[in-house]
């Protein structure tokens, strides 16, 4: 009671302070646990042992691949967005929303698929020897294994992220911005770089950097790619040492990476701010392409939707439809798999509206939520289901038991609420604060505020953070692989465990199933985006 | 509808980071009249109608309506239970609601038969019947503002307090908007605040004006008493031009009209062109405005003062012209006001 | 605390795992039916008489795995309840559980992980019996811990054009330098590796272990990447001479309906090296343990009973072309491919003691 004292509104704090920090307990509780133990354990021989042989590689490994990435995901995003944004040319509603479905496919299911079409023996690999007579070790040939690899599968997997950023940020730079600078004579370029770029540049980091936060945190890509990044070895630290503690000690450094991400997001976010007027603005009108430049921009966009998607699916169905069906189970997975993203997304969901509304309602509230769900964002999913386990534990639970179901939820919730709280906290700021005093003003209390004006109003929002809950849970692989109950495999659970056991063709029907779930939600996702674009330039 | 209460603030402060914003502030806001708070932005106008709304606990002093206590250090009755009406320059609408259901948001209690009949007539009443299923972003900004005010109204508020309420609308609306929305106001026989940084505004739409500085109100008054009557240079300034001259400088036919004192202030009014038997003076400058000739005229070698004249012709600079003084329209100021 | 407060989340948590299970089709096993009643099962604190159930916890992964459960469920009535996830997890959930664990029997590929949970105190010492008159002494453990189901071989997978028989028929020869840039090999991670450097480190000692692992890293075509089926993948695609890889990945290629795979297998001879004269090959197995706190330990025997008939032998590898211990058992389709190899007679706890100083080495060598 003695900090409550001190500040202004002690009856604020205790009421939606207390709701907050109940919520930003449960998302930090596992990544704090595994941190702590992780340092009050002894590490002993085995952390000298990765010290002095494999913390400085694994670190390396895991920045370079953050740097390809996110060079990749620049490159697939920006350009993409600008043009689907301002300018017509052929296929430009497709692409609007296809450029979405990649955030389907987990990043795992796309090396399985991108190793299997670039490896030795691949088709491609394959052609090129026929058509040529070269003998394999004649040419080289740049191989999926490795940091670029990695990146490039995780670059496909995640720069939907981006693009939808860098999108909203094109579709709402003000008109008088452009026709100001047009009438100044810029040139397109120089509207692009000197313009529209500067003033998207924070929503654009915003998405990278929840891109860049998945690929640090990425286990079933990097490992099927021998990869070994922070996460690989957080993994092998914990299975081939048998030191969970070694474990937690690595995931500290993982998330000082994130925890850094963060910081130049925000950094980048600068002291500029947003171009964002209350009340209303307008699209920009799309300029259409002239022919030539508009079919370069389609076969542009065309590619990457190619890479990021339509290849590595098609061949992940080839692949199926060679080898045929095998008998496994593939209901039950499937149901489990669904069941369990929705009770994570809906207890994700809440914890989110809970940090988001208490950071509206103050200062502290802001700073504790921030913190904890960034925290549980930035630890990649081994570490909080590390966690989990110290604390599983320590009770009498079993964690074989549906006691580990109900702490998988957990995770996945602690995971992801930042993921969820993002758009949520997006939509709820662009509601200037006089409509909840107009709603005070009008006899409203703070819950039928919270249900009659906050939670409509952020309704795209909230249905945007629900759906990218649900999908990002869906691909969930680490964390399940730890804590799932043992009759609970999911899909991505089974496509893994095929697939390192190199069984690829078993693999391929539950990492399309993973990926056909996805697509439902990100469609529907992909789809209230584009309108929600259009009726803004409508209106 | 008679047993309105008036809305008081008493010596209230608020204070942000060491620095008060709104410093022992008392104003009296009387049913059925529309107080304009008139100050320059960052004078703590805003503040004070928070703290009236209770949007914000005060840190000293007492919010009170009639007898009942709203805010006080000890004791504060949130914004939602005070039943006070709130207009804001963005308008505030639920963009998620069209024009009708906003106008019912504050009826949530009532029949919904009944309180989409009441809506109407809301609607009704601010000419707005037509646009009852508009959303708001399908709404002028006139017609937004009214709406709001529609809805404010439609919850019985026990006072209305307006902030910067036409200063998002674009002239031609404004003044349309202006009147039916503060007929209407007026109508409800509650107290009303409108906060205002344009003191034409304050004076043409408020039956009375309190002069708010650094989070002081100066004074609170009537508009033509504060307008000829300041008891300080700022609170005069706030709400007109004026040009101070000393006694010393003025013509003995002047001084003889004038109260014994050193210094005099002038409004533009106090000194108008006559034909004959006025004081002769050089002309400066002179402009037209749409009504009247406003002229900057040479008193002597180091001051010059303001005059305003009416009439077909415009004194050219360097005519000489014959000045007459209209006292009522001249001021003395307390020594220290400065 | 009370027994009631204890109880009370873990009840609501069960009826909600069942409220959330999606219904069970009439047609399915019980094996699955039973799923969820070991899930209720757990979470009550007194594990109730199970009678003729067996628990199994099993690291394999394989859909024919559950052809095999109901099959003893048919021939002896005992219901089967499996749990299947990797090694390391089984373990690491098995000290979780404590004496609560529901386990009775553990099946995981590769003595290095069974030694893991017999070294972490999980498995019982099986009784005596008649088991060791069936097969060979080698594949029980010394503190009849645990014992072999089935065998597997890491071997080499070389392009017959281009290599010799006697240059690879030692795992010696490997670190020849005139392999150069002719080894295609996995991640040192992976157990196959681990368990192999294993036998090394026994055999030669720490250093010449570190020395072969030094001399296949210089003759390796290419950074370690993939598994064993994308090393016998690179010889067939000419990139590299020599695939070192376990038998069953050749013949599943080999028998693979996928003409590009089996063509690959073909390409590439399978030999099994050995670790100098007059020792065998590296032979590893997939095998059993009792849990050590098996609360259907008869059930248990029974089951192993039953997996070294030629019966329960036959559904044990016929889909992971292991080689089956009991000589009468059907051999896999397919596993007439594989060359004869001299059995092994190191002593199978020897992977996993030498596990951790494995990696060590491969870590020292530079092997990814």
């Amino acid at each position: 009671m003695q900090q409550l004292a001190l500040t202004r509104h002690p009856i604020r704090l205790t009421s939606i302070g207390l709701t907050t920090l109940v919520a930003a307990g449960l998302i930090a509780a596992p990544v704090l646990v595994a941190l702590l133990t992780g340092f009050f354990t002894g590490g002993g021989e085995t952390w000298s042992h990765i010290v002095s042989t494999q913390l400085l590689g694994y670190t390396w490994q895991t920045l370079v691949v953050l740097f390809f990435t996110t060079l990749l995901i620049l490159l697939f995003a920006v350009p993409t967005a600008w043009f689907v944004s301002l300018y017509d040319f052929p296929g430009r509603k497709v692409f609007e929303w296809a450029l979405i479905l990649p955030l389907a496919a987990p990043g795992y299911v796309l090396s399985y698929a991108w190793a299997d079409i670039t490896n030795v023996a691949g088709p491609v690999q394959s052609l090129l020897r026929d058509m040529t007579g070269l003998s394999a070790r004649d040419y080289w040939f740049p191989s999926l294994y490795g940091a670029p690899g990695l990146s490039f599968v995780m670059a496909c997997a995640l720069f939907p992220y981006a693009y939808l950023t860098a999108r909203a940020a094109f579709s709402n730079l003000s008109l008088c911005t452009i026709e100001a600078a047009r009438s100044l004579g810029a040139s397109p370029a120089r509207i692009f770089f000197q313009v529209a770029l500067p003033a998207a540049r924070p929503a654009i980091f915003a998405g990278l950097a929840l891109a860049l936060m998945e690929t640090a945190a990425d286990y079933g890509a990097a490992s099927y790619l021998g990869v070994q990044t922070l996460s690989v070895g957080i993994f092998r630290a914990w299975h081939s040492f048998s030191e969970p503690a070694v474990a937690a000690r690595l995931a500290f450094l993982l998330i000082l990476i994130a925890f850094g991400l963060q910081f130049i997001e925000r950094a980048a976010r600068g002291r500029g701010g947003t171009q964002q007027t209350a009340t209303r603005w307008r699209t920009p009108r799309r300029r259409t392409l002239d022919r030539r430049t508009g079919l370069l921009v389609t076969a542009g966009c065309t590619a990457v939707l190619l890479l990021a998607f339509i290849f590595p699916v098609s061949r992940l169905i080839w692949v199926s439809a060679e080898t045929g069906l095998g008998h496994g189970q593939i209901l039950r997975p499937f149901l489990n798999s669904l069941t369990l993203a929705f009770a994570g997304s809906v207890l994700a969901f809440v914890l989110a509206l809970t940090v988001v509304i208490g950071a509206r309602q103050n200062r502290f509230s802001q700073l504790i939520g921030r913190i904890a769900a960034g925290a549980g964002y930035a630890a990649p999913g081994i570490v909080l289901a590390l966690g989990a386990l110290f604390i599983l534990s320590w009770t009498s639970f079993s964690v074989a038991g549906p006691a580990a179901l109900v702490f998988l939820v957990w995770i996945y919730a602690s995971r992801f609420t930042a993921a969820g709280a993002e758009p949520l906290s997006a939509a709820f700021s662009r509601a200037p604060a006089s409509l909840g005093n107009a709603a005070r003003s009008l006899g409203a209390n703070r819950f039928q505020r919270l249900i009659r004006v906050d939670l409509p109003v952020a309704m795209s929002g909230a249905a945007a953070a629900s759906i990218i809950l649900f999908v990002e849970m869906l691909k969930e692989l680490p964390a399940t692989l730890m804590l799932r109950p043992f009759n609970w495999d999911t899909l991505a659970v089974q496509a893994h465990a095929y697939a390192i056991d190199e069984r690829l063709a078993a693999a391929t029907l539950p990492s399309l199933l993973i990926t056909a779930a996805g697509l439902g939600p990100v469609i529907l996702l992909s789809l209230q985006l584009t309108k929600a674009g259009e009726s803004r330039a409508a209106g | 509808m008679s047993d309105h209460k008036s809305l008081r603030a008493i010596g209230v402060s608020r204070v942000y980071d060491g620095k008060a914003v709104v410093n022992q502030a008392s104003l009296t806001l009387e049913p059925g009249k529309i107080t304009a708070l008139l100050g320059q932005s960052g004078a703590g106008k805003s503040t004070l109608l928070r703290l009236f709304a209770g949007l914000e606990p005060v840190d000293a002093g007492e919010i009170r309506i009639g007898d009942t206590v709203l805010s006080s250090v000890s004791k504060h009755v949130p914004a939602e239970e005070r039943a006070i009406g709130l207009i804001f320059q963005d308008f505030a609408l639920f963009p998620h609601l069209n024009a009708i259901d906003n106008v019912g948001f504050g009826l949530s209690r009532m029949q919904k038969t009944a309180r989409r009949k009441l809506a109407a007539e809301w609607l009704d009443r601010l000419g707005l019947a037509h646009r009852a299923k508009a959303y708001p972003h399908q709404l002028s900004g006139g017609e937004q503002q009214r709406v709001s005010i529609a809805r404010a109204l439609a919850a019985q508020p026990v006072a209305i307090l307006m902030d910067e309420p036409f200063s998002g609308l674009d002239v031609t609306l404004k003044s349309e908007v202006r009147e039916i929305a503060l007929d209407a106001v007026k109508e409800a026989g509650i107290p009303a605040l409108l906060v205002s940084h344009d003191a034409f505004e304050a004076m043409r739409d408020a039956d009375r004006i309190a002069v708010m500085k650094d989070g002081i109100i100066l004074q609170e008054a009537t508009p033509e008493y504060l307008y000829l009557k300041p008891t300080s240079l700022p609170a005069a300034r706030a709400l007109g031009p004026l040009t101070s001259v000393a006694r010393k400088d003025m013509p003995d036919t002047w001084k003889a009209q004038l109260p014994e004192a050193e210094t005099y202030c002038l409004r533009p009014e106090a000194l108008r062109l006559v034909h004959e038997d006025g004081v002769a003076m050089t002309v400066v400058s002179s402009k037209r405005t749409s009504t009247v000739i406003e002229l900057e005229l040479q008193l002597n070698d180091a001051t010059t003062i303001s005059a305003i004249g009416i009439g077909a012709n415009r004194p050219a600079p360097g005519d000489t012209v014959q000045v007459a003084l209209s006292p009522e329209f001249a001021f003395t100021l307390p020594a220290d006001s400065a | 605390m009370s027994d009631l407060i204890k109880k009370f989340p873990l009840f609501a948590v069960a009826a909600f795992a069942v409220a959330c299970s999606p219904s069970t089709p009439a047609s399915e096993s019980a094996s699955q039916e039973g799923a969820a009643e070991t899930e209720s099962a757990a979470a009550s604190d007194s594990k109730p008489e199970s009678g003729g159930t067996l628990r199994v916890y099993s690291a394999r992964h394989y859909d024919s795995d559950r052809l095999m459960y109901e099959a003893f469920e048919d021939e002896t009535g005992i219901r089967v309840l499996y749990r299947e996830a990797g090694a390391n997890q089984l373990l690491q959930t098995m000290k979780a559980e404590g004496a609560r664990s529901p386990a009775d029997l553990i099946i995981a590929s590769d003595a290095g992980a069974l030694w893991r949970f017999e070294d972490a105190g999980l498995t019982q010492a099986l009784p005596d019996g008649e088991i060791e008159a069936q097969i060979p002494p080698r594949l029980l453990d010394e503190k009849r811990q645990w014992i072999g189901l089935s065998q597997r071989v890491r071997g080499v997978a070389y392009d017959p054009e281009r290599i010799n028989p006697e240059q690879v028929d030692e795992w010696m020869d490997l670190a020849d330098p005139a392999l150069e840039g002719e080894i295609c090999v996995r991640s040192s991670t992976n157990v196959y590796n681990l368990s192999l450097m294993g036998e090394m480190i026994e055999r030669w000692g720490a250093d010449q272990a570190q020395a072969w692992a030094d001399g296949v890293v210089a003759n390796m075509a290419r950074d370690p990447q993939g598994g064993d089926t994308d090393q016998i993948e690179g010889v067939a695609a000419g990139l590299c001479s020599i695939a070192i890889t376990n038998h069953y990945y050749w013949v599943r290629m080999a028998e693979s309906s996928s003409n590009s795979a089996s063509e690959a297998a073909e390409a590439s001879t399978l030999i099994f090296p050995t670790f100098g004269p007059d020792t065998g090959a590296h032979v590893n197995i997939t095998g059993v343990a009792i849990a050590a706190h098996a609360e259907n330990k008869d059930a248990a025997i029974k089951f192993i009973d039953w997996l070294y008939t030629p019966h329960g032998q036959a559904l044990l590898v016929d889909f992971t072309k292991e080689i089956p211990v009991n000589p009468e058992a059907e051999r896999p389709q397919g596993l007439d491919r594989i060359p004869e190899f001299t059995d092994s007679d190191m002593s199978l706890s020897v992977f996993g003691e030498h596990q951790a100083e494995a990696q060590r080495i491969f870590d020292e060598a530079g092997w990814d």
